[in-house]
């Protein structure tokens, strides 16, 4: 890659511009609310912790960790769904489209429903959930040789049969049903700082470590002849890669529910944004950048009551700017397979 | 062959009627509908049996068999064994128009009409789009992806609208998602009949175009097939199958997914006995799905579509696994 490659040029404004709007949702989500506060008020509401307001209370335990989580989770969901479309080789392929999403929701339903487990309890039966569901669907999707429409199709039978379980463990459980449909779209409000001190032990190093091994992704996307001449343990990896995007996912579903498409998405955003196909060493923190927009964005929506009447959970505006971007780009011929 | 066939479809009616007599007895009242019918029974077990469980089990029947029809149809034209009747968005647009009308009119929708038409106009509506949309007669891929990611769209919405404007009326528009045959009555009955009975007149014009398109577009093409034609044809004949069952019954998962497997295992592979192999065993499933519901915990119910989900997950996996199976 040249100075000149309008690859290299595209790197700084990309990662300038999402951050950039990362801060300026966060700007907004934390401005927002019952206790409007104006911009000038904010240094000190979020600084001055010796002075008891309820605008400092409302920013600072409320609205902060709230913006935290949106990064957080973004983040997570992004690099989660460009370690799926890497070790898959299918452009995708997402912990949503593969009914992991959906099997570390039934796994913490049903610890929640019916086992009582603690939140701490809940981060690791998501994860065993998400991997078996996604090992269901892997397997389903084999038998085709992973041909991306039979993959989808494998992973939405799975996740249908995921959220039918989840159907009964609600019908047998004292949950109200109007609060679990709150959860199951996926929501950022009411999370606290507790909640950012689950999730973050989880997602950093995951993220850390994905990144410093970024160099074996792009030979996963060799064909495997190849990457076995090098001398990758190419299905090793993939099986690390994999659980990787597991926890990733399992991390955000137990602390935020399950919030759809920001994973399909990231990658795709970042691949354009960065002028197209790049090395994962790049590609991972620009679809975690991407993501963590993305997420912001439609929090920062979802909080505005700028559509709904009352504030709306996160996953309806994620999922509807997710399946808007998605059936632009799919217009604009993504190519479909290998 | 064809001695193997009857046999089957045989086997399938003698479990249908007992079935039958099964759903006409169980429930909250019990009623002997022997009883009834020789003239011995009260007014209100006639009554019962005559408005209330009559035209449910007529209802379970004929929407396990369009349910189950679609899920073949659009298995074939799509070649892919894992298509189901939602991939055309049927069940995801009738959920958001019966959600929406439900909860903005403000209870002014009678439930009985006003429900099913609302829904079989947005299951309508949404299968266009997306035909329209990934080109009906193109990439049978496409039309997946593209059909998945609207459907996911739509039961967004579906959510928003119940979160947005729900404030204590959801109870009815999510027991409508669950996809129940719960107080149907005759007014459900006649159009699923009617989408059905049209559909079993076209069906035998079809059996050559589907045989030849699940072989690939070339195949069909050097055997003399319009396959831009066929195709969407096909895909609107499976939409208005679909359409019709969710619009009386909401969107009961499964059947048209497990069905068609179902039916090629019993049969193998030829077109025409599997058409009816099909249609017998997607009403059999829906009415025990009903029949089960209703005999777990009475005067309770679990709603029809929560029990196929329930017996769908291992039933498909072993289907699934006997197909991979055969074909090693």
């Amino acid at each position: 890659m040249t100075p000149d490659d309008p690859k290299q040029r595209l790197i700084l404004p990309f990662f300038l511009l999402t951050l950039l709007l990362i801060l300026v949702c966060a700007v907004l989500t934390l401005t927002q609310g019952r206790f409007a506060t104006g911009l000038a008020d904010l240094p000190t509401a979020l600084l001055d912790r010796a002075e008891v307001t309820d605008t400092g209370f409302a920013v600072r335990q409320l609205r902060l960790p709230r913006a935290v989580m949106a990064v957080l989770a973004g983040a997570a969901l992004g690099v989660a769904g460009a370690l799926m479309q890497a070790i898959t080789r299918n452009p995708l392929a997402d912990p949503g489209l593969t009914g992991v999403t959906a099997g570390a929701a039934f796994a913490v339903v049903l610890g929640f429903t019916l086992l009582g487990v603690s939140q701490a309890g809940l981060l690791v039966l998501g994860t065993v959930g998400g991997a078996l569901s996604g090992a269901l669907t892997f397997a389903l999707a084999a038998q085709r040789g992973f041909n991306p429409a039979h993959l989808i199709l494998a992973g939405v039978a799975v996740a249908a049969f995921c959220l039918s379980g989840i159907n009964v463990l609600l019908l047998l459980g004292a949950t109200s049903m109007n609060s679990a449909w709150f959860w199951l779209v996926g929501g950022l409000a009411n999370r606290t700082w507790q909640d950012v001190g689950h999730l973050w032990p989880m997602v950093l190093p995951v993220l850390v470590l994905v990144w410093l091994t970024s160099r074996r992704l792009d030979l996963l996307l060799l064909d495997d002849d190849t990457s076995r001449g090098i001398g990758l343990h190419a299905g090793r990896w993939r099986l690390i890669f994999g659980l990787c995007s597991v926890v990733l996912t399992a991390g955000c579903v137990a602390t935020c529910g399950p919030i759809g498409f920001i994973g399909l998405l990231a990658p795709h955003v970042a691949r354009m944004g960065l002028g197209g196909a790049v090395s994962h060493r790049l590609l991972i923190p620009a679809s975690a950048l991407a993501g963590a927009a993305i997420l912001s964005v439609a929090d920062a929506l979802a909080a505005s009551r700028l559509i709904f009447p009352t504030e709306i959970p996160t996953g309806i505006p994620a999922i509807l700017i997710g399946a808007g971007m998605f059936l632009l780009l799919f217009r604009n011929g993504l190519r479909v397979g290998r | 062959m064809s001695g193997r066939v009857a046999l089957i479809g045989l086997s399938l009616l003698v479990l249908i009627a007992f079935l039958a007599i099964l759903s006409l007895t169980l429930g909250a009242a019990s009623v002997d509908p022997f009883a009834v019918l020789t003239g011995r029974g009260d007014p209100a077990a006639l009554q019962i049996l005559w408005h209330l469980r009559l035209p449910r089990l007529f209802l379970a029947l004929a929407v396990g068999a369009n349910f189950g029809l679609a899920g073949l149809i659009v298995q074939i034209v799509l070649r892919n064994p894992l298509a189901e009747p939602g991939v055309l968005g049927v069940s995801a647009g009738a959920s958001l128009a019966v959600v929406a009308a439900l909860l903005l009119s403000h209870g002014a929708l009678s439930v009985s009409l006003g429900v099913p038409l609302v829904a079989f106009g947005g299951a309508v509506a949404a299968g266009a789009a997306i035909l329209w949309l990934c080109g009906g007669s193109g990439d049978p891929r496409r039309l997946v992806l593209g059909g998945v990611v609207f459907g996911m769209a739509l039961n967004a919405l579906v959510m928003a609208v119940i979160v947005g404007f729900g404030a204590g009326r959801a109870e009815l528009a999510l027991l409508w998602l669950t996809g129940s045959l719960y107080g149907r009555g005759y007014d459900q009955l006649w159009p699923v009949l009617a989408c059905g009975g049209v559909a079993a007149l076209l069906l035998p014009a079809f059996v050559r175009p589907l045989g030849l398109l699940r072989f690939g577009d070339d195949q069909a093409r050097s055997a003399g097939l319009e396959v831009r034609i066929w195709r969407p044809a096909a895909l609107l004949l499976a939409m208005a199958l679909a359409a019709s069952a969710v619009s009386a019954a909401g969107p009961i998962g499964f059947v048209g997914l497990v069905v068609p497997h179902f039916a090629r295992l019993l049969t193998g592979a030829a077109i025409a006995p599997l058409i009816w192999v099909t249609a017998l065993s997607g009403a059999a499933v829906t009415l025990m799905a009903d029949v089960v519901g209703r005999a777990i915990a009475p005067p309770l119910e679990i709603p029809v579509g929560a029990v196929t989900g329930l017996i769908g997950v291992p039933i498909f996996l072993l289907l699934l696994q006997r197909q991979s199976r055969r074909r090693a």
